[in-house]
Formats: C-alpha cells, sequence, structure tokens
C-alpha cells in the first residue's frame, strides 16, 4: 500500500454494537443489526484516543471508518464529537451479512480509496463478535504489519510508535512502524465524554457514505463474498448430568464442605485425570526449510484434501504451547474418526537460542536436536507426522507472527489440508485471521466442537449472539477451513498432565443480590487457598474486575473441583470452565444450565448457603 | 397456606436496605392470588399482624417485621399476561417482579409458556412496534413492582411520568380482610363524598373527588392490603434521547440554572424534559472517591477537580432537530450561570445514557456500603436519610438549608436527588451514636419544616418503620396521602 511520508494520515476503524447481547439473527443466521440502538463497541473509545494521541504528537488528522446500516451513523457522529475530523460511513445492502474476511475486505477497499493510511487503529475485537479477527485479517489483506493487544502508547515519534503490547508470555515492548494496524485493548487510554458543545457541534456534521458504487465491484462484499456460512443456529441444551439434590442450606453447606475435603484429601472418587494414551506410534519429524519470504509454490484450493493440519506453537526453547498440546490430542482424535491424518506444524527460527546451545554443546546437530525435544513431546498426542519449518535468511528475523504465517503457508502448500487448526493463543489468534486473508478462506474463532463430516466439511460450533445460542458454521468452498480452538473449549478436551491439578476454584455470578457477600466470599477463597472468578454479569455490574471474569471472552480453567454459586451457566460460561475435573454447582433455578453441567447440583439459595456456611 | 418458622436461613427476611433489623413468629411465601389470599386470612385468624415484603430493598425499615408473619411476595413473580388496545400494551404482572425482569422483557419481548393465544397475538404485534419502555425507573432494578407500588416510588423520570401508581392499568388486591378484588383504572373514582368499592361497600372519604382507586391504594405501604397482580401500560420510547452532565464551580450557579431550567419547564408543558437530577460537592467526592477499578463508574471519566455541584439533564423526543435546538438554549444558559464550555459530558441514545444513569443510581449503593462499613463500629446505626418533596420553586432555599444544616451539626451528609421536583434524598452518615441522635434531629426538623411549607415529608421511599424519627411531626396515613395528591 504506498502512503505518504510527507504528513501522516490516520484512520480508525469503529463499529456499532447491540448494547445487550442477544441480537436478533435472520434465518440466514445473519445479525439484523437494524434491530434496537445499537452502542459504540466499547473497545473502539480506546482505539479512538490512540488514533487522537496519534494525530496530536505527529500532526496529522484522523479518519473514522464505520460498516454497517445507515443507524451506525450515530457511532461516527460520536467519533467526531470526540475530535476525529472526517467520518465515512460504508453502508450498501451488498456489504450485509458480511463475515470477517469479507468486512476485511470491504474496509480494505475503503481504506485504499481514502489513498492509504499510515496508521490504522481498530479496537481489539467487539463485543458482539468477540474473535478478534478483523486487525489481523485487514493488516493481511493490505499487505502490512499488524499489532494486536496494544496495551498502551508510549511514544509517538516520525513514523514509529512504541507501544506495550501483551502477548503469551506477558507484555513486551515493541517498534510499530507505518504503515501498520494497531488493535487497542480495552483499557489502553482513559476514557473520555465529548462536551455539549462538541456534540452539538458533531450533530450538525455530515458522515460521507460509501456503497458499491464508490467502492466498486470486488469478489467478496457481504455475504456472498464471505468464505464462512452460518449453517445452523441452536439453543444449547446441556443434558443432565446427575439429577439435582434439593437441600436446605445448611445441607447444602455440608455438602460442599464435604466435597472439597475430599478433593484435598485426594479421595479417589475425585481422581479422574483423564490419562494420555500410551503406546501410541511416535509422530514422525519432517523438516521443511523456509529461506525467504515467499517460498513456497501457491496453496491450491483445488488439491485440498481432508487432513488436519495443527499448528503447534512453540517458545524459544522448542517447548509446544499447552494449548497446542492439548489441540493436537484433539485433532488426532477427529483424524482417527474421520479416517484422515492429523499433521502437526512447526515453526523455528534458525536464529533460535536453543539451537545455537545445541551447537556449541556439540554432538547433536541443531535439528535432531529439536527432533528429539518435539518428538519427547508429540509422542503421545496421537499426530501422525509434524513438519517442522526452519525459517532461515528474512524469516528468521521477522517478528514471530510473521514467520509463523510464513510458516503455515509453506506446510498447507505442501500438505493441502482440508482444515487448518490453531490454538487460541493470543499470537494463534493473530495467525488463524491473518492466514485465512492469505488463502482467501473462512476463519472460525473460539470453536467449541469440531467435526469432520465424509465430504471433508468441517463443521464448526462456537457460541454466538452473546452466548445466548449456538452457532454451527461451516465454510463450504474456500480451502483449508480455518477454526481457532479455546484451551479446554472442545468436547473431551484432555488437560495436559500437571496443570491445575488439585486445584479448587470458587466461582459467583449474578444470584447474588449483595456486593458485599460476593466480597466476602472472594476472601473467604483467599483464605481457603481457592482460586477465585466470577462470570459475566458480576463484570458487567461492576463489582468485580474483567480479570476475574470466566468463560468464552474470559479465562478458561481446568480445576480439580469448580464450586459454581449463583451463576446460571450460559453457553459462554461453560465455554470456559470445560475442563473442570468436576463442578459443584448451586443454584435456585432447578432449570439452571450450571446444574446439568454440574456433577453435584444443588437446589438452593446461594445467599442462604453462605449465611450457612460462615457459620 | 402454612407459615414456616423463622430459621437460619430465613434470618435475611428479618431485614432490609435501611438496615434496620426484626423478629416474626413465620414467614410465608405465596406463588399465586390466592395463596396470598390464604395467607393473609390465616394470619389474621391468628390475630397477627402482617408484614408485607418484596425484595426488601426498601430504605425505610417497610419490609422489617416487629412481630406477627411475614408475608413475602417474591415468587408472585410470573409475567401473567399481555394485550393490546387502540394501539397501547399492557403486561400484566405479579407483584414480585422485579424492575430487571421488565427490563429484559422489553429488550427482548418473549412470551411464558403459559400465555394464551391472545396474548401471544399481541406480543406479535408488539414486536413489530417501535421499542417501548416503562418510564418509572427506581435506583434499584432488583425492587419488585409490588414494592415499589406499596410506595408509589418514581425515580428520576418521575417529574415527566409522575410515580408509579399512574402507570397502573388494572389490579388484583387483597385486603386486609383477605378479600380479592379485580379493578381497573377509571371503575372506581372517588366522589366529593367517597367511593363505591369493588365489593359493592361504599367508602366515606371527603375531599378526595376524581381520585382513582388504584391512586388511592397505591403508596399505602400494606396499610390497606397488598397489590397481588398489576397491570402496566409500556409506552413508546421517543426516538432521539440525549443526556448531559452539567458542572458548576458553587451551588449558587447550579440554582441559578436550575431556576432556569425549572421556569422553562413550567412554561411549556409538552417539555422535552425527563429527568434533572443534582448531586452536591459531597457526592461528587463520594462519587470521585469510589471511582475504582472495576467498577461501573471507571466506564465514565474522572468527576473534574474545581466540580463543586452538578446537575444531570435527560431529553427526549420525536425530532432530532427540536431537541438540538433546545440543548443549545441550554448551553447558552449553562455558560451564563458560570458553567465553561470544557465543564459539561453530553452524549446520545438511551443505551449511552445508562452510563450517566447508573453514575446516578451508584449514589445510593455507595452510601450504603460506607453505612454498612460504619456500622462495624456502631451496629445500631440504620439508614438516616431524608426523602422530602416541598415546593418545586424552593429548591435552592432547601438546598441551603441541607447544607447549612449539615455543616453546622458537623455531619458527613449527601444531598442529591430531583431537584425540579424539590424532592430531594440528604443521607447523614453519623460516626458515633451523638451524631446519630444529632442526625435524626435534623431529619425531624426537616420533616417538620417541609410539612409547614406544604410538602411531603415521605415522598417516594415510604414512612415504613422509621416513623420514630418523625414522633414530633403528625404523620399519618391520610396526611402522607393529603400531601402526596399535590404531586
Amino acid at each position: 500500500m504506498q502512503i505518504s511520508k510527507t504528513q501522516p494520515r490516520i484512520a480508525v476503524l469503529i463499529k456499532q454494537v447491540p448494547a445487550r447481547p442477544g441480537a436478533e439473527m435472520d434465518s440466514c443466521g445473519t445479525v439484523r443489526r437494524m434491530a434496537g440502538q445499537g452502542i459504540l463497541n466499547p473497545y473502539d473509545y480506546a482505539a479512538i484516543e490512540a488514533a487522537l494521541f496519534t494525530a496530536r504528537a505527529l500532526g496529522g488528522t484522523v479518519t473514522a471508518f464505520s460498516m454497517g446500516p445507515s443507524g451506525a451513523e450515530q457511532v461516527l457522529l460520536g467519533s467526531l464529537a470526540l475530535g476525529v475530523s472526517e467520518a465515512v460511513l460504508l453502508c450498501d445492502s451488498a456489504f450485509a451479512g458480511a463475515d470477517v474476511f469479507a468486512t476485511a475486505f470491504t474496509l480494505s477497499r475503503a481504506i485504499r480509496l481514502a489513498g492509504g493510511f499510515d496508521y490504522i487503529f481498530c479496537g481489539q475485537q467487539t463485543t458482539d463478535g468477540d474473535t478478534a479477527q478483523l486487525p489481523f485479517s485487514l493488516a493481511a489483506q493490505l499487505g502490512i504489519s499488524a499489532f494486536g493487544w496494544v496495551k498502551k502508547l508510549i511514544r509517538a515519534d516520525e513514523l514509529l510508535l512504541e507501544c506495550t503490547q501483551e502477548y503469551s508470555g506477558g507484555t513486551r515492548q515493541i517498534r510499530a512502524n507505518a504503515p501498520c494496524v494497531l488493535a487497542m485493548q480495552r483499557d489502553s487510554f482513559p476514557v473520555r465524554q465529548a462536551t455539549l458543545a462538541q456534540r452539538l457541534q458533531a450533530a450538525g456534521q455530515k458522515v460521507t457514505v460509501w456503497g458499491l458504487v464508490e467502492l466498486g465491484e470486488g469478489a467478496h462484499y457481504g455475504l456472498r463474498g464471505s468464505p464462512t456460512r452460518v449453517k445452523r443456529l441452536f439453543q444449547a441444551v446441556q443434558t443432565r448430568r446427575k439429577e439435582p439434590l434439593r437441600l436446605s442450606p445448611g445441607d447444602a453447606a455440608c455438602c460442599i464442605c464435604d466435597t472439597v475435603k475430599a478433593v484435598r484429601e485426594g479421595s479417589a472418587q475425585l481422581q479422574r485425570v483423564r490419562a494420555l494414551q500410551s503406546g501410541l506410534p511416535q509422530t514422525r519429524i519432517c523438516e521443511v526449510v523456509l529461506k525467504e519470504a515467499s517460498p513456497c509454490p501457491p496453496y491450491n484450493a483445488q488439491e485440498a484434501g481432508r487432513d488436519i493440519l495443527v499448528f503447534l506453537q512453540t517458545d524459544e526453547k522448542g517447548m509446544i504451547h499447552p494449548a497446542s498440546l492439548e489441540l493436537a490430542a484433539q485433532a488426532a482424535e477427529l483424524a482417527k474418526r474421520a479416517n484422515v491424518q492429523a499433521i502437526g506444524c512447526v515453526a523455528v527460527l534458525a536464529a533460535n537460542q536453543r539451537l545455537h546451545k545445541m551447537r556449541e554443546n556439540g554432538g547433536i546437530s541443531p535439528m535432531n536436536g529439536l527432533r528429539l525435544t518435539l518428538a519427547h513431546q508429540l509422542q503421545a498426542s496421537g499426530l501422525a507426522q509434524t513438519d517442522v519449518c526452519l525459517l532461515q535468511g528474512v524469516l528468521s528475523s521477522a517478528v514471530p507472527e510473521e514467520a509463523w504465517l510464513a510458516a503455515a503457508l509453506a506446510c498447507c502448500a505442501n500438505r493441502h489440508p482440508g482444515s487448518f487448526l490453531v490454538a487460541a493463543t493470543l499470537e494463534g489468534r493473530a495467525l488463524a485471521p491473518a492466514l485465512g486473508a492469505k488463502l482467501q478462506t473462512g476463519v472460525t474463532a473460539d470453536c467449541t466442537s469440531l467435526s469432520l463430516l465424509p465430504d471433508g466439511t468441517l463443521l464448526q460450533t462456537r457460541p454466538a449472539l452473546g452466548g445466548s445460542t449456538m452457532a454451527e458454521i461451516v465454510t463450504p468452498s474456500a480451502r483449508p477451513q480455518i477454526a481457532t480452538v479455546r484451551r479446554g473449549a472442545l468436547e473431551g478436551s484432555v488437560t495436559p498432565q500437571g496443570t491445575d491439578s488439585n486445584t479448587i476454584f470458587l466461582a459467583v455470578g449474578g444470584g447474588f443480590q449483595s456486593k458485599d457477600d460476593v466480597l466476602r466470599l472472594q476472601t473467604f477463597a483467599k483464605e481457603q487457598g481457592f482460586h477465585f472468578g466470577c462470570s459475566r454479569a458480576l463484570v458487567e455490574r461492576g463489582w468485580l474486575p474483567q480479570s476475574c471474569q470466566i468463560g468464552l471472552s474470559g479465562q478458561s480453567i481446568a480445576p480439580s473441583l469448580l464450586l459454581c454459586f449463583g451463576i446460571s451457566g450460559s453457553v459462554q460460561f461453560l465455554a470456559g470452565i470445560h475442563a473442570a475435573k468436576h463442578v459443584l454447582a448451586v443454584n435456585l433455578d432447578e432449570h439452571a444450565p450450571i446444574l446439568c453441567r454440574a456433577d453435584i447440583p444443588i437446589v438452593s439459595d446461594c445467599n442462604a448457603i453462605l449465611q450457612a456456611l460462615f457459620r | 397456606m402454612k407459615f414456616e418458622t423463622i430459621h437460619p436461613k430465613y434470618e435475611a427476611y428479618l431485614r432490609d436496605e435501611s438496615r434496620m433489623s426484626g423478629d416474626a413468629k413465620g414467614i410465608a411465601f405465596p406463588q399465586s392470588t390466592a395463596q396470598l389470599a390464604k395467607a393473609m386470612q390465616a394470619a389474621r385468624e391468628k390475630g397477627e399482624s402482617i408484614t408485607l415484603q418484596g425484595a426488601r430493598t426498601g430504605l425505610n425499615g417497610g419490609a422489617v417485621p416487629t412481630d406477627g408473619y411475614v408475608i413475602n411476595c417474591e415468587k408472585l413473580n410470573k409475567l401473567l399476561s399481555f394485550r393490546e388496545e387502540k394501539g397501547l400494551f399492557y403486561l400484566r404482572v405479579g407483584a414480585g417482579v422485579t424492575f430487571a425482569q421488565i427490563d429484559t422483557f422489553l429488550n427482548n419481548p418473549a412470551a411464558p409458556p403459559e400465555w394464551n393465544a391472545a396474548a401471544n397475538a399481541a406480543l406479535a404485534l408488539f414486536q413489530k412496534e417501535d421499542t417501548h419502555w416503562f418510564p418509572p425507573a427506581p435506583t434499584e432494578p432488583t425492587a419488585t413492582i409490588g414494592g415499589a407500588f406499596s410506595l408509589n416510588a418514581g425515580g428520576i423520570h418521575s417529574m415527566r411520568f409522575g410515580r408509579i401508581g399512574t402507570a397502573v392499568t388494572a389490579l388484583t388486591w387483597v385486603t386486609p380482610g383477605a378479600d380479592v378484588w379485580e379493578f381497573t383504572r377509571g371503575q372506581h373514582r372517588f366522589t366529593a363524598t367517597g367511593c363505591r368499592l369493588p365489593q359493592g361497600k361504599r367508602f366515606s372519604v371527603p375531599g378526595l373527588k376524581g381520585l382513582d382507586l388504584i391512586d388511592f391504594v397505591a403508596g399505602s405501604e400494606g396499610i390497606l392490603g397488598a397489590a397481588a397482580e398489576l397491570e402496566l401500560c409500556l409506552s413508546p420510547l421517543p426516538p432521539e434521547a440525549w443526556g448531559v452532565v452539567f458542572f458548576f464551580d458553587t451551588e449558587r450557579d447550579a440554582m441559578r440554572f436550575a431556576g432556569l431550567l425549572l421556569e422553562w419547564r413550567q412554561q411549556d408543558r409538552d417539555c422535552a424534559l425527563y429527568a434533572a437530577e443534582y448531586f452536591d460537592a459531597a457526592t461528587l467526592t463520594l462519587l470521585r472517591d469510589e471511582r475504582k477499578p472495576g467498577t461501573q463508574l471507571r466506564k465514565l471519566p474522572s468527576i473534574p477537580a474545581k466540580a463543586g455541584t452538578a446537575l444531570y439533564l435527560e431529553l427526549c423526543g420525536q425530532q432530532s432537530d427540536a431537541l438540538v435546538v433546545m440543548l443549545q438554549q441550554i448551553l447558552e444558559w449553562f455558560l451564563a450561570c458560570g458553567g465553561k464550555e470544557d465543564g459539561t459530558w453530553a452524549t446520545q441514545g438511551y443505551e449511552q445514557i445508562c452510563l450517566y444513569r447508573a453514575m446516578r443510581h451508584a449514589v445510593p449503593d455507595l452510601l450504603n456500603t460506607r453505612l454498612d462499613s460504619l456500622r462495624r463500629s456502631l451496629p445500631e446505626l440504620t439508614k438516616t436519610a431524608s426523602d422530602c418533596a416541598a415546593e418545586p420553586s424552593a429548591f435552592a432555599e432547601y438546598c441551603a438549608m441541607y447544607r447549612s444544616d449539615i455543616q453546622q451539626s458537623g455531619l458527613a451528609g449527601y444531598v442529591f436527588g430531583h431537584i425540579l421536583e424539590n424532592h430531594l434524598h440528604v443521607n447523614l452518615l453519623p460516626k458515633c451514636a451523638a451524631q446519630r441522635e444529632k442526625a435524626e434531629a435534623l431529619l425531624q426538623f426537616w420533616a417538620q419544616k417541609t410539612l409547614q411549607d406544604g410538602g411531603t415529608a415521605a415522598a417516594e421511599n415510604g414512612v415504613g418503620k422509621r416513623k420514630t424519627v418523625f414522633t414530633a411531626v403528625p404523620i399519618t396515613f391520610s396526611n402522607i396521602l393529603e400531601q402526596w395528591m399535590r404531586y
């Protein structure tokens, strides 16, 4: 993308989202965005402030883009009131029903039409989709870099931004060279409200509207151009594991104490750690050496078979991320059922310190050392073979995500997989949409269930509409079918050995009427050595910080025992506790989904139990 | 309908948000109107008093039993039916339905399985309509409709829509004698000499001509019986909504500005002003101090350091342009009253203004939290807050009185609420027994002054069990009712 070097041009991408979960969908599974009033996606406030910060530092102006129905003009007017100079609404019936790839395509057309931008800011994710894919898909389609999970802008200097970025290992400082896309974390800037004078002034301004006429014809607009399709929407039904116990608060408190005691003592009934199967054939390690940025023949979707490729994220020591290991075992199981192969894909930088160390120690060649390390880790995974892409030359000095993208492209070109699975780590969630954009295929984020149909179609299920509904998504013709999977989210997930074992987690939800009771329970958990968390309801009430949230948009947990008080059990919450070995849940409503999921379901008043428990 | 003894699990039902606590011989949780009537009949036969409860969110101990039996209505929590008449929609609910439940229904209208075909047909029409709302908006979303009706609460929109009673179009009412009355608005109105009641008897009370029986029983705090079912009229939501917070350096500037707003409101009967909420300096300090990570207040910026007082306005209407013109006028008034151009926060749309409402609603919550921490060293401490409403044009005088009295007493005091109705909630937080006495004396003094000025001392929170605070004031039910009628 050509950009001007004389004056920085800055764009911010914003979106109108439903104020509450549970938006309406039409029969095609497309969100009816006209239904009800929307709000500015909460993550986008930080994007607007980041764009204005950069404009103040570098002297440029900010243009806001939004794609949506005419009602989305309201959020653009809001951005004008906050100081944005120009607002463009991408509105055309042809754009409706777009998935992430098609949305990024439309936005990329608009950005090119506007002449390109040095910095493109957006929120890390939206509260309706929660996929966090768009920044990476857009950057890949524009051919520029993407920096996700930006927590802070430290300094803007000429065409370089210094930022703090979150990654799997914590936070790190990065330098973002223009042109690039920066995806901002929700709380990365202090919130600000427009003044009345600014609002009134903005109310008199005009929003530019671009449709198909302005952007020009293209193959990837709207539903028609979206690689993915919602095949079916359905209400998640939990099969009841045990009949609920109707207990008085006193008896319920005793039951809870007994269960906790049993777990602490390592009771046999509660030791249900599913052992990884042994005796499987060892993974065959294949070597692929990549020396240049585009070393591979292009992936040809027509040649795609049915095999499953799993991206295995490694750290600098060659250790595979636990989420990737878990996914490898899942993929192997999925492949076995469908009678296809599951193949791993590992990217290793030649500049890897570990490899150098191995070389210095002599005796074993670096690749052989790595082979041994990987084989040892993967011996029980069930993967048939694993391609190790040794990245050399330019690629070895690239940022890891870009190197991984090159490796993933190479493996796809070599193997022609029908499906490509990525663990939903922060890096994996960046890699998948970028790969999807490069291969012009669909990506389904945060799947809770995967199955491979006889014709090779990957049936991908994920929560939709704020967790009230499940959506089955397919990628009918594009290949590979890319999906990301959160740790512990898939049915029958295997918790890696030694992880979260013998831990007890206490989780509270909207059933509590008093914040004080919740805080008492938090203190109680701390005293007892329990981990503590909550459902989204309490975060939205402002009673507990987002870091406590469990579920699809919070943390996934895998304790030995999970105690749930006053939690109804939305699909999104259940996705986050899938790997919990035992669940004891208390709820007044015997039909609450959490009681179906629980191994020890108790119908009782959690407020009253609390009193009894503390007595 | 049997009463259960007060097991430890029911201890919470001996308290409410007033932090008062009491005792009772037993408790019942009726699940239908018939069960409610039977429970009331049973208590009557035993010769025992009855304390009716909703969600126990009341601030004056109305739900706290002193003896006798408790009848808790929280299980009368069903959305019962739905109908449409002449383009308006009516939702019939059990008395234990909460405001949060109604909000959920309005945001995502869905029929419970027991609704009949007519209700489902009306709902199908409703789903095609533009958005509706139930305008009474008390602070606490977990409060029940029955509880709010028994106090005739209003919330921040009361200046526009009146109190909850005005939005009730039909009632199923259980009398203290356990009779069940079904009546609708307009069926039973008071004449100059009284009113014919649903069972045919005449109730002779002079001076209430024109009053509907529904309005008569609204706010009766359980004295005249209990609401079992209520039919609520849902209003179409005006498409345009603005929320603006105005910050002032001084109380004087805020009062001048509020004076201009009141004058304008009185001139224009179809005024777009839906809410006008005042925050004094202490309340703003409270909001500043409690803007902690993870709280709703974090979604808003910090309150400006120099702000001494603030006014929150909501304006709603059909025409965007008309609202903009009004707001330009209001901005001019603000600047003329010493306001600074950057001393405002403004937003558009109902979903966005919810944040500002949350700020207003956070105030009583935060004060209750502080009260709880004070109760650790002073367990007998209960809620000490006034709920007086006097002549609207006297708001500046009342504000000055509250501020001066609080300063002289040395108490921690917070003044906030419905400024243009001169209905301010003054909360006092005494730190010792001596301060508590001072606080109660002040509440009594303010109540007396308000009554002398022709106002009411219990505008929406009821009298509850805190009558002792007002011993020097001749508060009776009829007195309250008479005062209430003026508003």
